[in-house]
């Protein structure tokens, strides 16, 4: 699989389409993003295989914008899996990328990190190597909602306590673009306090992430706190989806409900 | 989102009101006081006392 991945790095880096391409490296016994030019040595790339089949993953559609700002005239490729191929739609949609500057390649994942992940799609459209996994149930949100309204309550705010308001999941996440944030902002967020404004503060973030999470999981593994932040965004992914018919980065063209002037939806 | 989260979706409302109609805003106003005492004190609200004590 790997030595496909090679192969259309190379040629994309050889024949001048791309100016480089981010992907993973093995560095220092670790696995980090890199970017790759023209004559680098490939021989170190890795697909994120760091303990199991691709367990290490990095937000590398956040890196292509932050060079993509820097070089707007430059194409670049991004090694992307079936949630970033999602994530570069969303950000191609939101006019944060450019769909004829970027070239994905795409890679699908193990039926073990699906699982893991509990991926709808764990599959790019435009996959250069690997073998379809199957997409998994969605089920943990219908599991959330078999609690009863205490325990429900209960439960989140228990979660929310544990929060350490370190932003990390805002700076992880790769649809979080904003230069002013609004959890920044100290009419909505008291800056400093813990515990953090409940709910304010998780539910600002799930309201942003509405149209745009991709369900990517970035956020949840960041957290140093271990708050389920996924379950919350798929619960507003799936608002969205009942209310709407819309899942974010599915389709390549859709738009966004959120961004289109119509009637009022009939009751 | 709120429901969701354990806390009843009654507690918050979003109405659009034209700035010319304020009879419907006060009923709409008065209304949502009747609902709010009948749903009581937030949970929210004991919460907070209880991380602050």
């Amino acid at each position: 699989m790997i030595d496909q991945v090679k192969q259309r790095i190379t040629e994309l880096l050889f024949d001048g389409s791309v100016k480089g391409v981010i992907a993973l490296t093995h560095a220092n016994g670790h696995i980090t993003p890199c970017l790759f030019r023209k004559g680098d040595d490939l021989e170190t790339l890795s697909l994120g295989d760091g303990e199991t089949s691709g367990d290490t993953r990095y937000p590398l559609n956040k890196i292509l914008i932050t060079i993509a700002r820097q070089y707007p005239d430059d194409s670049f490729g991004v090694l992307v899996r079936g949630c970033d191929e999602r994530g570069l739609y969303t950000l191609f949609r939101l006019n944060q990328l450019e769909p004829d500057k970027v070239v994905p390649i795409g890679i699908s994942c193990p039926q073990s990190l699906a699982l893991q992940c509990e991926c709808k799609k764990p599959w790019p459209d435009e996959m250069v190597a690997g073998e379809k996994s199957d997409g998994v149930l969605q089920k943990q949100v219908q599991e959330a909602e078999h609690m009863d309204m205490s325990k429900r309550f209960s439960f989140w705010r228990d979660q929310f306590l544990k929060c350490v308001k370190c932003y990390g999941c805002r700076d992880i996440c790769p649809m979080c673009f904003c230069r002013e944030c609004t959890l920044e902002c100290e009419e909505l967020v008291s800056k400093g306090n813990l515990p953090v404004d409940i709910p304010v503060f998780h539910l600002t973030r799930a309201m942003h992430m509405a149209d745009r999470c991709i369900d990517c999981g970035l956020c949840e593994e960041a957290c140093p706190s271990d708050i389920p932040l996924r379950l919350l965004y798929k619960k507003t992914a799936e608002i969205m989806n009942t209310e709407f018919g819309y899942s974010s980065g599915m389709n390549k063209n859709e738009k966004s409900p959120l961004n289109i002037m119509a009637p009022a939806p009939k009751k | 989102m709120l429901d969701f989260c354990g806390v009843e979706r009654e507690r918050l409302r979003a109405r659009w009101v034209s700035s010319a109609e304020a009879p419907e805003f006060v009923e709409e106003v008065k209304d949502f006081i009747n609902v709010l005492k009948k749903l009581g004190p937030s949970p929210l609200k004991k919460e907070l006392f209880k991380t602050i004590a």
